[in-house]
């Protein structure tokens, strides 16, 4: 049996006017990457928010390598490694210094540090930007370095909203690569994003979100995705409401 | 994996080494503290009644206890204004910045990052002097 990197049952939280996420179920294995889709405002963003625990649910409970969310320690943060909405990068420091304390604050040891921010600029294809102030940055290559701290410490599990946001196609290629290689080497990976063709080259388990709700999956070897894709948006929208 | 204080408080002294607010804000204080202590004791000096009334007691001296009394005033007053003005900022460029979502599910606790950015200025001062031990510790 798959070790299961994320664990969501019954997960509900509902803003006023009735958005949110409606009672999800939802498992991310080791090795697996576990995709998301849906359009805007389907409550892909606010579903990542609850399984790290930045927004307190209503109901239903979120498990990290076992562990509930809510009861979460350091050694459970250290095994993760996210990006939602914005990248962890203040503008005034260089990608060095950005990239030392992204990974201190996932609990890299200062010994390692030298060692996991080469590898990370090495990763990304940053290094020519080492020394560059992050606020001189293009949006692009904030998002790679953003990406790179994302993934210095080695994370069991990684959870990465629209990650392809600003990146050119060699990016999107390298990131790809990455991802893929990560959850080949054990880790769990949930990544949202709007380009089911882009997914679908590395997802193992496409699952399609609307209103709130996982409503089904897509086969990520199957053909004519989007049509597939919109037929189950458009079965849902027309169902009666229980 | 080192102590969450500790971390805390190395991140926070290199975001606030780094940070042009924090500069301008320290010149900014240092010029409007000078400029206000010279001209509070140079208006009483002249007998400006309105100033010397606002000095209180301190009216009544003169020379060297006027000048440092007076310097004391506007210190504690401009000092907190500066303390607020930082604190203000450390904590809302989170939110302006939108890297308050990327201080979620880490090792150090909000809480522990909160008290260190407290303590990082009197951290700052003492690294400005003597020079950190390593590059980001």
């Amino acid at each position: 049996m798959v070790e299961l990197r994320l664990s969501a049952r019954g997960l509900r939280r509902v803003f006023p006017g009735g958005a949110g996420v409606h009672g999800v179920d939802l498992d991310v294995g080791a090795g697996q990457v576990h995709a998301l889709v849906g359009l805007n405002g389907a409550g892909k963003t606010t579903l990542m928010r609850l399984v790290l625990g930045m927004l307190q649910p209503d109901a239903g409970t979120v498990r990290i390598g076992g562990r509930d969310v809510s009861r979460a320690d350091a050694m459970t943060w250290r095994r993760v490694g996210h990006l939602i909405d914005q990248a962890l990068i203040y503008p005034e420091l260089d990608v060095t210094t950005n990239l030392a304390l992204a990974a201190l604050l996932h609990g890299v040891n200062a010994e390692a540090l030298p060692a996991t921010i080469e590898r990370a600029l090495v990763d990304l294809d940053v290094g020519r930007y080492s020394d560059v102030r992050a606020r001189v940055l293009s949006s692009g290559n904030r998002q790679r370095v953003g990406l790179a701290g994302v993934l210095a410490h080695d994370p069991d599990l990684i959870v990465v909203d629209e990650p392809t946001n600003a990146l050119d196609p060699a990016a999107v290629i390298r990131l790809r690569d990455l991802l893929r290689e990560r959850a080949d080497r054990g880790a769990g990976v949930l990544v949202s994003s709007h380009h089911l063709d882009e997914v679908a080259r590395i997802a193992d388990r496409i699952s399609v979100m609307n209103n709130g709700r996982l409503i089904g999956t897509l086969n990520p070897g199957g053909v004519d995705l989007e049509r597939a894709f919109f037929t189950l948006i458009h079965a849902d929208d027309v169902k009666p409401s229980t | 994996m080192s102590h969450p204080f500790r971390t805390a408080l190395v991140v926070e002294t290199q975001k606030l080494r780094a940070s042009r607010v924090v500069l301008a804000a320290s010149v900014l204080v240092l010029v409007g503290i000078s400029v206000l202590v010279g001209a509070m004791t140079a208006a009483a000096e002249a007998g400006n009644e309105q100033i010397l009334s606002q000095l209180g007691t301190l009216a009544d001296g003169g020379g060297w206890e006027r000048f440092w009394g007076v310097s004391a005033q506007v210190t504690s007053a401009a000092g907190l204004l500066c303390f607020g003005v930082v604190l203000a900022w450390v904590v809302g460029r989170e939110f302006a910045d939108g890297t308050i979502t990327g201080l979620f599910a880490i090792t150090v606790p909000k809480a522990t990052i909160a008290l260190a950015k407290l303590a990082s200025r009197w951290r700052g001062a003492q690294w400005s002097q003597s020079g950190s031990p390593h590059p980001w510790w």
